[in-house]
């Protein structure tokens, strides 16, 4: 133990030796004065005013944090590189130890950074007076808030009879028959996407069940935000569909523009506040309100309809944030450092920065390469390659962490709350992959020959 | 007889490109041995393999044939490096710490009670001559003021058995001199020392036992006085006497020996010195002679 911690406390004096403070100083003003830069140029509305110090208030530092110890972690791989390491090795201190020592100190950093850059942020939102009405809860209540279990998000999934499945599998085969191959997988998933998903033609209408709002007083004040997609059956046809939400006595009519890929963007619609029933209970309808003769059928995938409901306390969902984004942080911190214990600098902090960006976009990536992996069937060399690289990607990705679970961010930018099941499952997975890639530095540390550079 | 401190059989290594190539046969079956309590000298020409013989003790580099035993274990276990100092080829420390902060670091590894730490580094630093410039940066050492703190943190833990590579490189003669009385003094607890080095005259002067390499094979090895106890020569030291006398010596040992006799005269080298120059010059003469170690 006594050797982990003096190991930290040598990151500490190095961090100390080679200025690193100056980019933390500087990481720090960014994040005092960015927001007023862009409330400047901003309109002005609170909520955008809100918005501006999410995103260079905390997204903005949060992401140069993160380069910031992603570059002194992969350090380690320059000192195995310049043979300094050699001097420690060969002391009575295992690998597991040195980068377990690393790992602690930089955590403490850069959790510290990130803790003084929230504790700006709510003093940012303080003096902002209402975001959205989401300040004033003391907080004693919003740690009771947290532990209140919240709404589900979405309807529960529809249960399909696999002989549907099957059966639209078969006449999906013989349709593409003699046009190309689609392995049976492939066409489960698409049957399944499709049956899983409502079809509502013009004046056709679904019912949505939500249940579990419990934070009534915010919904009421706040209202409640309800996010979907749609798609089209034929979106080469049509740009916009026109969808209506109806609840209670009150609707909430909308269009939305369907973008034109099969996978949509998610558009939001803002509910008044009374449609929730006491019991916390919400009922939903969409309805298709294209005229009659148009013919455009409405793709509503229910799994992706989800009520969010208004954060109940400011303070709880930002400290729920600090958590996420710091154990973040935490697994970077072990990419770098097995990326360090297994290749030179300048390719550790590629690589480390190379996971970073995939794992936040890897939501986006995912959905594209399903894509190109769902449309082989328009041929051509370059279509063969796309699939087949695609196929590649998704099982890469597979190995990624995935950022883009739960965007914390974002999440606090729409004022949601993030659940405590949500909290403990995101905090699970990310113990449990940088458990596993500190593991492995340190048996590749272990393993690798540190006397020659 | 104890069991020898450093043993190795039929070391080697070689060394392989980024495919898997081998570029360097390093070191070809190498058997050292080290006792308890020996100050054994590792000597050869540049790139024989001393250094690598030294890592693979310490498990820097692991070998490609053999085995070598450090203290009864693997060089790879980690309990046994605190029985052990070590000062690398290269003086790499880290530069933002100062000198006594590098000693105080290295003796926390060690997990060493802070007031052992406090008292060891006094002790050290004024040993290694570094009094004058205890809390300067490492990163603005001179090359022998850098060796001289190595030196001090391979010692941080009073090591059973002390592995110093070319200590003396980069240092002035009092350096070099205090080094040979430290080893002395090292000698006189009966700690054990594997020291690989250049400077024959002082190896002679302080090592029990020499393993000579060459390219990456044993070349030599035993004890000192016995490898250089060569009843196959007389050697005369004088004064430095005259041509003319000389020329009388010369023709009063034909007189009595014979013309074939071979005599050199000229300054006089250390004796290991030219046992070192011969052994060497021989092997290169006689490539891969089996490299095995003479008695
Ligand atoms: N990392 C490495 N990769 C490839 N070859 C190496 C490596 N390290 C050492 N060698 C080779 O192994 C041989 C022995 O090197 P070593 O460093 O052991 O020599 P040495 O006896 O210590 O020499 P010196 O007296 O110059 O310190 C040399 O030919 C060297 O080029
Ligand atoms: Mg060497």
């Amino acid at each position: 133990m006594r050797a982990v911690l003096a190991v930290a406390r040598l990151l500490l004096a190095e961090m100390r030796g080679r200025r690193t403070w100056i980019p933390g100083v500087l990481i720090v003003a960014i994040a005092f004065f960015a927001p007023l830069f862009g409330e400047r140029t901003g309109t002005g509305s609170l909520r955008e005013r809100y918005h501006l110090c999410v995103t260079y208030g905390i997204g903005l530092p949060a992401f140069l944090i993160n380069l910031l110890m992603i570059t002194v972690a992969a350090s380690m791989a320059r000192d195995i590189e310049n043979r300094r390491i050699q001097a420690l090795v060969t002391k009575p201190i295992a690998p597991w130890q040195i980068v377990l020592g690393l790992f602690g100190c930089l955590l403490l950093v850069s959790g510290l950074l990130s803790m003084v850059i929230f504790t700006m942020f709510s003093a940012r939102v303080a003096e902002l007076r209402d975001p959205g009405g989401r300040v004033a809860d003391p907080v004693q209540l919003s740690i009771r808030r947290l532990l209140v279990p919240r709404a589900q998000l979405g309807p529960e999934p529809k249960t399909i009879d696999p002989g549907l499945v099957a059966a639209m599998v078969e006449s999906m085969r013989s349709e593409s028959q003699g046009v190309h191959e689609v392995r049976r997988a492939e066409l489960e998933k698409r049957a399944l996407k499709v049956l899983r998903s409502l079809q509502l033609r013009p004046g056709e209408a679904a019912d949505f069940v939500f249940r579990g709002l419990q934070e009534t007083s915010a919904i009421e004040r706040d209202g409640l935000l309800l996010r979907f997609v749609v798609h089209s059956l034929k979106p080469w046809e049509v740009g916009r569909v026109s969808l209506q939400w109806e609840a209670g006595e009150g609707s909430a009519e909308m269009q939305v523009r369907s973008n034109l890929v099969p996978h949509g963007v998610p558009a939001e619609v803002l509910l008044p506040g009374s449609v929730v029933g006491k019991d916390g209970t919400l009922r939903l309808r969409a309805r298709n309100v294209e005229a009659a003769d148009s013919g455009v059928t409405v793709i509503l995938n229910p799994e992706r309809v989800h009520a969010l409901p208004p954060q109940g306390s400011f303070f709880a969902s930002e400290v729920a944030a600090l958590w996420l984004v710091v154990s973040r942080s935490a697994l970077l911190l072990a990419v770098a450092l097995f990326a360090s214990s297994l290749f030179r600098f300048v390719t550790a902090v590629f690589l480390a920065l190379f996971v970073y960006v995939s794992a936040l976009a890897s939501g986006f990536l995912r959905e594209t390469f399903e894509l190109f992996q769902g449309d082989s069937h328009l041929g051509g060399l370059s279509e063969q390659v796309a699939g087949w690289a695609s196929r590649f990607g998704a099982l890469a990705l597979s190995f990624l962490p995935d950022l883009s679970r739960l965007d914390p961010l974002d999440r606090l930018a729409l004022g949601r709350v993030i659940g405590p099941g949500e909290l403990v499952v995101e905090t699970a997975w990310i113990a449990a992959e940088s458990a596993v890639l500190l593991a492995l530095g340190g048996l590749t540390l272990r393993r690798r020959e540190l006397g020659k550079p | 007889m104890a069991s020898p401190v450093v043993e190795t059989r039929g070391l080697g290594k070689v060394f392989r490109d980024f495919w898997g190539r081998p570029r360097v046969h390093a070191l070809k079956g190498l058997d050292l041995g080290v006792e308890p309590g020996e100050v054994f000298g590792l000597l050869g020409p540049n790139g024989s393999g001393k250094s690598t013989t030294i890592k693979i003790l310490l498990g820097l580099l692991h070998p490609t044939a053999g085995f070598a035993k450090v203290l009864g274990g693997s060089p790879r276990e980690v309990k046994l490096k605190a029985r052990i100092g070590y000062l690398p080829e290269e003086s790499n420390f880290y530069p933002h710490l100062s000198a006594e902060e590098t000693l105080s670091f290295f003796g926390s590894i060690f997990a060493l009670p802070t007031q052992v730490i406090r008292r060891r580094t006094d002790e050290l630093i004024h040993l290694v001559g570094l009094e004058g410039a205890r809390r300067r940066l490492v990163g603005e050492f001179s090359k022998g003021m850098l060796r001289r703190i190595g030196l001090a943190q391979a010692l941080i833990n009073d090591p059973e058995l002390l592995i110093l590579d070319e200590p003396t490189a980069g240092l002035d003669p009092i350096g070099n001199r205090e080094v040979k009385n430290l080893l002395v003094d090292l000698k006189r607890r009966g700690k054990t020392v594997l020291i690989s080095s250049h400077l024959l005259a002082d190896i002679e002067e302080v090592c029990d036992k020499v393993a000579i390499l060459h390219e990456g094979q044993l070349r030599a090895f035993g004890a000192v006085d016995r490898l250089l106890a060569d009843d196959q020569r007389t050697q005369i030291t004088t004064r430095r006497l005259s041509p003319g006398t000389i020329e009388a010596v010369r023709a009063l040992l034909d007189e009595r020996e014979g013309a074939d006799l071979k005599v050199e005269v000229g300054m006089p080298s250390t004796r290991l010195e030219e046992f070192f120059v011969r052994t060497v010059t021989s092997a290169k003469n006689e490539p891969a002679a089996g490299g095995k170690a003479q008695p």
